[in-house]
């Protein structure tokens, strides 16, 4: 009798499906990298707006970009067939090697985007610029967001997965 | 750069997809043998992937050939002129 698959056997089987084949060309990962990226950037507007619309119009927004978001993160983590999540345990030799160069690469990008995130904490808080409370919220929001699929993007537009 | 990698002569040489297809095999099935993933077949039979003396044995052994028929750092004579011109007069 063979012991059942673990979480991240069946993980793995469920980013590695063939009938999503369709989302692992680069054009497909490039749309999907660029679509959550606007996501980003749609829910930097929202939150910036928030003072300004109904509190049902926010929330509502807010819906709708947690669903594209899981869409869009859901297509391009299947595009790169999870490799830089899933335990190197099932994943073979060389998608280890890959989730290791994507680790290496993705913490270069980080740093960039944390010392970014810092400078912009920095000026929005200077006595030079009254930044509105929603640019507090905003800037670490977002930077979170981006800092913890910096390696799905990483794998999705630099590595042949 | 780009140009410089694509001139750059193949760490190694293989016969994978020769022994492969002489034994019907599909990328899968030779994938599931030798227990990585079907993509790491077709990386390795393009030069595009060295594999770890682990796996290039498992191969090896799967093919049911040496490892020295499988993978090799100069290049393989033709399979042609094996049979048809062992006396190594390749014109």
């Amino acid at each position: 009798m063979s012991a059942s698959p673990t979480y991240q056997q069946r993980r793995a089987a469920r980013l590695d499906d063939p009938s999503m084949e369709r989302l692992r060309t680069p054009r497909a990962r490039r749309l999907l990298a660029a679509g959550l990226i606007l996501v980003l950037v749609a829910e930097a507007v929202l939150i910036g707006t928030a003072a300004l619309v109904p509190v049902g119009v926010f929330i509502g927004g807010m819906l709708v970009l947690i669903v594209a978001m899981v869409f869009t993160l859901g297509g391009l983590k299947a595009s790169t067939r999870g490799v830089e999540e899933l335990s190197p345990d099932v994943l073979d030799e060389r998608q280890a090697q890959i989730r290791g160069l994507v680790y290496a690469l993705s913490y270069r990008v980080l740093s960039v985007v944390f010392v970014l995130t810092v400078v912009l904490m920095l000026v929005a808080q200077g006595s030079w610029w009254a930044a509105p409370f929603q640019v507090m919220v905003i800037i670490p929001v977002i930077s979170w967001q981006l800092i913890i699929t910096i390696p799905t993007f990483v794998t999705a537009l630099r590595m042949k997965v | 750069m780009k140009k410089q990698v694509q001139d750059a002569p193949p760490q190694f040489y293989t016969r994978l997809p020769v022994l492969r297809a002489e034994r019907g095999m599909s990328r899968k099935e030779l994938a599931e043998l030798a227990g990585v993933h079907y993509q790491t077949i077709g990386y390795l039979e393009r030069g595009e992937y060295s594999p770890s003396l682990v796996l290039a044995l498992r191969i090896a052994a799967a093919l049911g050939v040496p490892l020295d028929a499988v993978f090799s750092l100069t290049p393989f004579t033709s399979m042609a002129d094996q049979l048809y011109n062992p006396e190594g007069d390749h014109r």
